[in-house]
């Protein structure tokens, strides 16, 4: 892949009547300008420690998905007798002192005489050990397997609500967990679509240059410069209510990326043009290589490492977006969970007063926002080997 | 040449040593180095890139970027206001003692005049902010003041060019424009960082022709740095080789061309291509590189590259700048051995530094 | 100068006219036109229909004719007599609602930008001048929390502290006493006191962004040479610091409100409905969930016209500033 990059960049770059060699080059040094491209971009990402902490979050994160019916102790819509619970905490420590296998206490409801609201007690008289494998209620592992084992549960009549329950009973938890399906795949589905637009006009506006360029250039200024909450949100409410799902799932992508292109169209059209310019592709054009063996040997290595950082910068934005729309209700609409339709349980003050843990499914939209920006930003780094060698 | 009376020293730059701590170790960017600048004289100090020389200028102006430090070594500046030389390097680098030296006493100008002038500010504007810095002249005079110096610098319609921005002039009136500026309060030393570098073969020998210009017309020292063995050639009266932060032969310019000693330096004049030469010979290139600047090389640090090297002696002993002819010093074990029998000539020699040459 | 002004003011010409063209394409989404959904709901209502009203706006507004027809006569609407159309569900001239509503997300708009900067510029010059220093990183990750933050979630939170711990409700812009009054001095004073937090909240991510830029393009710059020129012209630290590098990289800090500004008139927009101020967030998630078209449209084309005017401005002062553009 691209030798002729690490090549080029050994080029002394001589000055008139200079007699000096500018480059020193020693064994150390020649273990660099050796290695392969995809080499040197991972030494330089490993080097990034927030990047890497933001890899390993994104692909825990992603698991956490794709395992979801698993991990989750309920199920996302299964509803139970005591609304808006607070959470229950595991604990190791109680009256009989240490214990190495967590537990929590059972829940009383009562009615309060001068509010009438529920409140619920721990019920410290009856303890339900936290069990690992053990039978819920049934689920498809990874969609597919139909089961009713769970990584961890309480048997025997007790609850285990993690993180409470929302106002029809349902375990935060698990919803968050099974949230984590539609609202992390949205933005890849979403910035898979605005990519193909992206590469399709930002290269159209690269090759073709002149009036194609300008034409698409002042689109994307144009669109760049809408408020794009607004023009989603329009987009969004003209949904049909009948509509499944699923098909507001895909809706929601295609609505995102049609404003969402513009950045990725940029990118790819701004590496094109500079690309064109580099010394390795035009030696490579007096060498009589073929046009396309120049774009499959020396451009296409030179921009999947640019364009798969900007990618990664781009996924957040849509997760972002569609917590946004969904929050509002013009989103993902339940049954279908996401943590955006999570949230709209807290845009209400009082509930948020009454059930602070309402506000829990934010911190998954925060926790993989930060992830992706630190893999984004490390990535974008590395994406340049060679910038900062010498 | 030019003539030198005794104590016309201005300049001393005695075994000063600047290192580098990075993540992967100690840089000895300058590693004991030696220069005097005489009155009215221009030295050429020349080397390859990364041989620490314009670490040497930034030194002798107390500005070497962090993380550089100066860990040893002084620099002491001779004026005419003080009997006493002043150490430069005792000062804090933000002091205002030697704060008030830079762009005064001593002026300095860059590799990219581009680069080095404010893309948003006007030429006058950065100019009339150094005269009234040092001057502390009216900015009606100063303004007056800094259309001289660029009519001086030979830029046609000053008081119009003084409004224009660094990416209106040519390369050529950036580089004039930047000397303008150095030259707004008349110092006696300018250090000129490979002032003609950036600049196309044509607009080079102006500027050289200017610097020569200048220096009759004021009377200043010049330090000219420089990888450009012409330019040497042209300017300098004398002329000091570096080699890995410190200097390998320093004599008069044309000792240098006709008689080279180190054999750095004849590697470096043998490497020059010549216009005479047969069609069929090879350029002539010094073997190897540049060691890994984070290398210490024992003995002499051309060792390893020298293709007069004795074994067991060269990467050994490390050799001391001696001199071994009039005004002719040079750090080479090759010239140790008679440098030593004349030890006590050598001193009698290093005692009257600084006489006629 | 004047022939950059000029050349930007003729391409805002374009760029109006596709966002009105967007903007009408937002009022036609609905299934069916508004007429018809306006009389199914009053069916509903069991409300008698006033047939000849229903004729005349349908003979106003063109419906019987192709959508260009119909967009002309809407934009000749809006740019001759200032009709933006008519609000069925409020019943109203769509002008009547829009005004102090899009004049308020403006001001906490423009406000919260200027809260950005001036949070922006110093901690960006701070990080950058002490690179790697403790405060540095300080402000570096409180500026990814508040990049990754988002602004509604902020909000709640906010909110939640508000009636938490100083039991008062952070919402609303005006006090009970003052929400129907007339402007007055205690209007305004108590009207400043409540954008505070909008303020705050709407401007937390655009300063975040801020930051980075700032600290990023003051770093380049300080590696440049005239950095180094201006030291050894005998400047001193702050002055060669302040009036170079700062300098330059105020361009694209003045720049980055091309970029920023629609951010943050998006962000106004959703926290507006979690802190329910009265602006136009709440109206046009009502009007859009009731499907009332005309308002949901020409709220979004009154935005996003504001928000082309002051990236126009913002274009303006980048010229003004920077003579790399103004002798182009």
């Amino acid at each position: 892949m691209g030798k002729s990059v690490s090549g080029d960049e050994m080029t002394p770059k001589e000055a008139d009547g200079s007699v000096m060699p500018e480059n020193g080059v020693t064994p150390g040094d020649e273990v660099i300008f050796l290695a392969p491209p995809w080499k040197l971009m991972w030494w330089k990402f490993r080097e990034h420690k927030l990047a890497v902490a933001g890899a390993t979050v994104v692909l825990i994160m992603y698991c956490i998905a794709l395992f979801a019916g698993f991990i989750a102790p309920y199920g996302a819509t299964q509803r139970m007798r005591q609304p808006l619970a607070p959470p229950q905490i595991p604990r190791f420590i109680s009256d009989d002192g240490f214990s190495f296998r967590p537990f929590v206490y059972g829940l009383k409801g009562e009615l309060d005489r001068t509010t009438f609201e529920r409140v619920y007690v721990p019920d410290t008289s009856v303890r339900y050990p936290v069990e690992f494998f053990v039978r819920g209620a049934p689920h498809k592992f990874l969609g597919l397997i139909p089961t009713n084992l769970r990584l961890f549960g309480v048997p025997g009549g007790g609850t285990l609500y993690l993180m409470g329950t929302d106002r029809l009973g349902r375990d935060v938890f698990s919803r968050m967990v099974v949230a984590a399906q539609i609202s992390l795949t949205i933005g890849l589905v979403g910035v898979f679509l605005s990519l193909v637009l992206g590469i399709v006009l930002g290269g159209m506006s690269g090759y073709f240059g002149g009036a194609v360029d300008n034409i698409i250039q002042r689109l994307i200024e144009i669109l760049r410069s809408f408020p794009t909450i607004p023009l989603w949100m329009a987009l969004a409410a003209a949904m049909p209510p009948f509509w499944s799902p699923v098909m507001v799932y895909f809706a929601i992508t295609i609505i995102l990326s049609m404003i969402g292109w513009t950045g990725l169209a940029r990118v790819v059209r701004g590496r094109f043009l500079s690309l064109r310019e580099e010394d390795f592709v035009i030696a490579a054009r007096l060498s009589a290589a073929t046009e396309a063996r120049i774009i499959r040997k020396h451009l296409l290595p030179s921009f999947t490492s640019h364009i798969i950082a900007s990618i990664t910068l781009s996924i957040p934005r849509m997760i972002l977006a569609e917590t946004a729309l969904s929050f509002l209700g013009v989103g993902m609409r339940p049954p279908a969970v996401s943590w955006g339709v999570m949230l709209q349980d807290a845009q209400n003050i009082y509930s948020v007063v009454m059930a602070p843990w309402l506000m829990l499914p934010g911190i998954p939209v925060v926790v993989t926002v930060l992830a992706f920006n630190f893999l984004g930003d490390g990535l974008r780094d590395a994406a340049d080997p060679y910038a900062g060698l010498n | 040449m030019v003539n030198q009376e005794k104590n016309d020293l201005v300049l001393d730059v005695e075994n000063i040593h600047v290192h580098f701590n990075t993540r992967d170790g100690i840089v000895r960017a300058v590693n004991g180095l030696n220069l005097k600048l005489h009155k009215g004289e221009t030295v050429g100090l020349v080397g390859e890139s990364g041989c620490g020389k314009s670490q040497t200028a930034r030194a002798i102006l107390n500005m070497v970027p962090s993380p550089g430090t100066i860990v040893d070594g002084t620099v002491r500046l001779y004026t005419k206001e003080s009997p006493t030389p002043l150490e430069l390097t005792a000062f804090d680098p933000e002091d205002k003692t030697i704060r008030r030296i830079r762009g005064k006493n001593i002026a300095m100008i860059f590799q990219e005049p581009m680069a080095s002038l404010s893309p948003v500010h006007t030429i006058g504007n950065q100019i009339i902010e150094a005269i009234r810095l040092h001057d502390g002249l009216e900015p009606a005079a100063a303004r007056n003041k800094a259309a001289d110096l660029l009519g001086l610098v030979g830029i046609p319609d000053p008081k119009r060019r003084l409004d224009n921005y660094a990416f209106q002039l040519s390369g050529g009136m950036r580089q004039r424009a930047m000397i303008a500026m150095a030259l707004s309060c008349d110092p006696s030393i300018l250090i000129a960082d490979e002032p003609t570098t950036a600049l196309d073969v044509t607009i080079q020998a102006q500027i050289l022709q200017l610097l020569y210009r200048l220096q009759n017309e004021l009377g200043m020292s010049i330090l000219l740095i420089t990888h450009n063995l012409a330019v040497v050639a042209a300017t300098a009266h004398r002329v000091a080789v570096m080699y890995m932060g410190k200097i390998v032969e320093e004599t008069t310019t044309e000792a240098l061309f006709d008689d080279p000693k180190h054999p750095y330096t004849i590697g470096l004049l043998r490497s020059v291509p010549q216009l005479d030469d047969d069609d069929q010979k090879e350029l002539w290139a010094i073997k190897g590189n540049v060691p890994n600047p984070y290398a210490t090389v024992s003995g002499c640090p051309f060792h390893p590259r020298c293709d007069k090297f004795m074994a067991g002696k060269c990467d050994v002993v490390e050799p001391n700048l001696a001199e071994v002819a009039p005004g002719h010093k040079v750090s080479c074990l090759l010239f140790e051995e008679s440098g030593r029998k004349r030890d006590a000539a050598g001193e009698r020699i290093e005692a009257r530094e600084g006489e006629g040459k | 100068m004047t022939a950059y002004i000029v050349r930007r003011l003729l391409f805002i010409i374009p760029t109006l006219i596709v966002i009105s063209i967007i903007s009408f394409i937002i009022i036609r989404l609905p299934p069916g036109d508004f007429l018809t959904m306006y009389m199914s709901t009053l069916m509903e209502e069991g409300a008698e229909i006033n047939h000849e009203l229903i004729e005349a706006l349908r003979r106003q507004y063109g419906l019987d004719r192709p959508a260009y027809v119909q967009y002309s006569r809407w934009i000749w609407g809006i740019l001759s007599r200032g009709d933006f159309g008519y609000s069925f569900e409020w019943g109203q001239p769509v002008r009547a609602l829009i005004g102090e509503r899009l004049l308020l997300t403006m001001v906490i708009s423009v406000g919260s930008l200027l809260f950005a900067w001036s949070i922006a510029l110093p901690v960006g010059i701070y990080s950058a001048v002490k690179q790697y220093s403790l405060p540095d990183y300080i402000f570096t990750f409180l500026g990814f929390i508040g990049l990754a933050t988002p602004n509604f979630l902020l909000a709640i939170i906010f909110m939640y502290i508000a009636s938490q711990y100083f039991g008062t409700g952070a919402g609303g812009l005006f006090s009970p006493e003052y929400a129907d009054a007339a402007w007055s001095f205690g209007k305004f004073v108590d009207f400043l006191k409540h954008l505070i937090i909008p303020l705050i909240i709407v401007g937390t991510s655009g300063t975040a962004s801020l930051i980075r830029i700032t600290r990023a393009n003051l770093l380049d710059e300080l590696k440049k040479p005239y950095v180094e020129a201006a030291t050894a012209k005998g400047l001193s630290k702050a002055r060669r610091v302040l009036k170079y590098p700062v300098r330059v990289a105020l361009n694209p800090f003045v720049s980055s409100i091309g970029f920023v500004f629609p951010q943050i008139v998006s962000g106004e927009i959703i926290v507006s409905v979690v802190l329910n101020l009265p602006t136009t967030g709440p109206l046009l998630l009502r009007a859009l969930l009731a499907q009332d078209m005309y308002l949901a449209g020409s709220f979004v084309l009154m935005l996003a016209v504001m928000t082309v005017f002051g990236v126009l401005l913002s274009d303006i002062l980048l010229a003004w500033l920077d003579p790399r553009i103004r002798y182009d």
